[in-house]
């Protein structure tokens, strides 16, 4: 009897799973939205998805569509599209220029509400309209392949710090931190490139910081695994520090807030003449002095602007028991700052 | 003459009817030359050695002098001569290969000579169980021969060889074989016990033991190892094990055993620790990845496309674009396509296999890619199942594994990743249930027995392997003192 009830069941509950065959889904691998141009509607979204071809090439569809919701704008799609449109491929979210500033929080909400969608998905604003980012023609393995190559090795190697999705949605709910985005733009129709960084009150952009501070944000935020910086020396000459390591620590006390930054990394090019251990001190001073002067003045920055995408205040909770965040927003205003940063060349190369 | 001879062996006309049927039943009266008594030889002439009788029983029983049945364990040179005067036995004698030996003047008593043909086939390499290293005698299907093998590496006087009859048409010979003063007496008598409650008529090999034997008959996992090494039965009875040997039969049975014991081969234990204990976990890699990998491709195609990396998307997708089917039909014809090939190896002979697996391999695989039924990920996937699943050193335990893929197929198809995780917890809790011979078949993984792993997933070094293994509660569980075993002396300390 128990043999046969269990028979049943596997029978009946076969039914409850949705099969999606691989080869007939059509997967959304990269989505940009935004604002719609008919007030009626809230997004205009772009979705892209892949066509593989025999050779394995592969070719890059949009569809548009708009809606109040994200799903609206998915029937939009469904009703264009071939085959059933999945959207657990999704890889890269661009925000465009007007919505960014709008807010995109509901969107995001969306994404991490979907089960489907994974946790390292990159969320990027533009500069241009989302949608013709979406139509670009970039490389030879996809648009969102592409995109996400792109900030993937910049994060791992360069400038940007780490983010995605999840890092988004964790930044945007916890108190005493503000949310940053990578931004990017569409320079020609096979070029895409990074041209800063958005950063974010609650979810409504408000300030994009140039590629020239993204060395010192990403040391205030993040930690270096594989930096490079050129520095600058008296006579003209310039070295170049590469392999960078860095790591920061942050420490509140009462109203003061003291960042150590530590740096360490090898010199692999220098235009004077002999690199004597002189010349390294004077290296290693220069990036300290200018590693303190250029991170005080974002964080004045963000000061005035009255966000923290460096999080002192969810450092300051963990530091203190008794930690209140409406005081500490006006705290914040008043906080004041002290950057102490240490740089340690480790090698001058393989030859003296 | 003719009548007078029938009325004088009236006594054994009952037992006579039903031999004399048979063409090779003979019985031969003589006459001794000196004391002129009339004696007869009856005997299986299919069973017998003619050259013993010529030679050996008849120009004695003939020349000398001879007057009654005693008489012949004198005469005869012969080692066993047996006197009896029970006529149950005379049957039982007969198709034993023994020359009876009858006197008209003693009706009651008979002699028995044993005069049995031997033929025995020479020793051959082992081609199942075959290794690079160590010795390459397997055995054949003479039990004498097989236990002189097992003797020969074992001469003690502890290990005990007892010997039942088997089958009630067969009459087979089985042995059991263990140490007296190591092997756990619970296991010796469970093993006399099934095999006294067999009730078979015709046992033609010692695969029909382990059938009737097993704890559970209705599970696809052997639950008694087979061996055509008499190696490897000399090491397990060192270690405590019971061997059974089935005359007629080239292969040897353990136990009790563990499941990872059916994926360890001999020749582990011919190498250094460290490359055996990494074959032996290529080995279990194996056996997972044979299982598990086509199950997990249907699985992922047809539920899961979140899980393939997005650089795999384009292999994937490229390869499925111009198959009609569905991944679940497309894993299932290639699964069965080299069931077939395999199959068809097995049953024909060695150079006609080849072409098949060729014709098989190549155009088959090749063809049904082309011609666009299957992908050609699939192909690969499918041919490295099965090439791992030969790594099995257990030929029995091979043919299970390859089995246990369809239900993992099935349930796969039907509830995708959940399948295969349902599939393997039916799976685990049906291996935590089994048992050799009472013992558990998963240990040392469950019950997990520490001590035991020494020699199991991986195998340590002999130094470390001092102790017997636990799960078998032997009587002396020590095998060395581990003291005196660790220091390496040179010769002049």
């Amino acid at each position: 009897m128990k043999k046969q009830l269990l028979i049943c069941l596997v029978l009946l509950l076969s039914g409850c799973v949705d099969k999606e065959i691989l080869d007939e889904i059509n997967i959304e691998v990269g989505v940009g939205y935004d604002l719609a141009e008919d007030s009626k509607d809230k997004y205009r979204g772009t979705v892209l998805f892949q066509e593989f071809q025999p050779d394995k090439s592969v070719i890059n569809r949009t569809f548009s569509g708009s809606g109040k919701l994200r799903q609206d704008l998915l029937l939009d799609v469904t009703r264009q599209s071939s085959e059933p449109v999945v959207t657990g491929g999704l890889k890269v979210a661009v925000f465009g220029p007007e919505i960014s500033r709008e807010g995109i929080y509901d969107l995001i909400d969306s994404f991490q509400r979907d089960a489907s969608i994974g946790a390292r998905v990159f969320v990027v604003t533009s500069e241009d309209k989302a949608e013709d980012v979406m139509k670009g023609e970039y490389g030879t393995r996809g648009n969102s392949t592409y995109i996400y190559n792109l900030i993937q090795h910049n994060i791992d190697h360069r400038d940007i710090p780490k983010t995605n999705l999840h890092i988004v949605s964790r930044d945007y709910y916890e108190t005493g931190k503000d949310t940053f985005l990578p931004r990017i733009k569409k320079i020609a129709d096979d070029k895409v490139e990074i041209i800063g960084v958005s950063l974010f009150d609650k979810d409504k952009e408000v300030e994009i910081l140039p590629l020239k501070d993204l060395f010192f944000f990403k040391l205030l935020v993040d930690k270096y695994s594989q930096g490079n910086f050129d520095v600058k020396l008296e006579k003209g000459n310039l070295a170049a520090v590469k392999s960078i390591k860095s790591k920061h620590k942050i420490k509140i006390i009462d109203n003061h807030a003291s960042i150590n930054i530590n740096i360490e990394g090898i010199i692999r090019e220098y235009t004077g003449r002999k690199l004597t251990s002189e010349v390294v001190n004077d290296v290693e001073k220069k990036l300290e002095k200018k590693v303190e002067r250029e991170c005080l003045k974002l964080l004045k920055q963000f000061q005035e602007l009255g966000i923290d995408p460096v999080g002192l205040g969810q450092i300051k909770k963990t530091q203190h028991r008794k930690f209140d965040y409406k005081k500490w927003e006006d705290e914040y205003k008043t906080l004041e700052f002290d950057v102490k940063c240490n740089v340690d060349v480790e090698e001058t190369g393989i030859i003296e | 003459m003719k009548n007078k001879r029938i009325k004088e062996d009236v006594e054994h006309k009952e037992w006579e009817q039903s031999f004399i049927k048979s063409k090779d039943f003979k019985k031969i009266f003589y006459y001794n030359q000196k004391t002129n008594v009339r004696f007869g030889l009856t005997f299986m002439a299919t069973l017998i050695d003619e050259n013993i009788i010529q030679d050996g029983i008849l120009p004695n029983l003939l020349e000398d002098e001879f007057s009654e049945i005693e008489d012949i364990k004198q005469l005869v040179p012969v080692a066993d001569v047996q006197i009896c005067d029970d006529p149950s036995l005379i049957e039982q004698k007969l198709m034993n290969g023994y020359v009876m030996l009858t006197i008209e003047t003693e009706l009651k008593h008979f002699g028995f000579i044993a005069a049995q043909k031997e033929i025995v086939r020479g020793l051959s390499h082992p081609e199942v169980e075959f290794s690079v290293i160590g010795p390459k005698e397997a055995f054949v299907e003479s039990m004498g021969q097989n236990l002189n093998l097992i003797r020969k590496r074992l001469p003690v006087k502890e290990l005990i060889i007892e010997e039942f009859t088997l089958g009630s048409l067969s009459k087979t010979s089985v042995a059991i074989l263990y140490m007296e003063n190591i092997t756990n007496e619970d296991n010796v008598n469970t093993v006399r016990q099934r095999l006294k409650n067999v009730k078979f008529d015709a046992i033609t090999d010692s695969s029909y033991i382990v059938q009737l034997i097993s704890d559970n008959s209705n599970s696809p996992f052997p639950q008694l190892l087979d061996t055509e090494r008499p190696d490897r039965v000399a090491g397990i009875l060192a270690e405590g094990k019971i061997a059974i040997v089935v005359d007629g039969s080239p292969h040897v049975l353990i136990t009790p055993t563990t499941l990872v014991e059916f994926f360890s081969s001999f020749e582990d234990y011919f190498l250094n620790w460290i490359l055996s204990s990494f074959f032996r976990l290529i080995r279990l890699f194996a056996v997972a990845f044979s299982i598990l990998i086509t199950p997990i491709y249907v699985a992922t195609l047809s539920y899961h496309y979140e899980l393939i990396p997005k650089d795999l998307m384009s292999t994937l997708i490229t390869s499925r674009r111009e198959i009609p089917f569905p991944p679940i039909l497309e894993a299932l014809f290639l699964e069965l396509t080299i069931e077939l090939l395999r199959e068809a190896g097995a049953r024909l002979p060695t150079k006609v296999g080849q072409t098949i697996g060729i014709v098989g391999g190549i155009v088959i695989g090749t063809a049904s890619v082309e011609a666009g039924l299957t992908s050609n990920v699939l192909l690969i996937i499918v041919a490295l199942a099965a090439l791992a699943s030969f790594t099995t050193p257990v030929y029995r335990m091979g043919n299970t594994i390859r089995l246990l893929r369809f239900p993992f197929l099935f349930f796969a198809e039907l509830w995708g990743l959940l399948g295969i995780v349902f599939c393997f917890c039916v799976l685990l809790t049906h291996l935590t249930r089994l048992t050799s011979l009472g013992r558990p078949f998963l240990e040392p993984l469950y019950p997990p027995r520490v001590v035991d792993m020494k020699d199991a997933l991986i195998r340590l070094p002999f130094e470390k392997q001092s102790k017997r293994p636990i799960f078998l509660r032997t009587k002396n569980p020590i095998r060395f003192n581990k003291k005196k075993a660790k220091k390496k002396k040179d010769i002049d300390e």
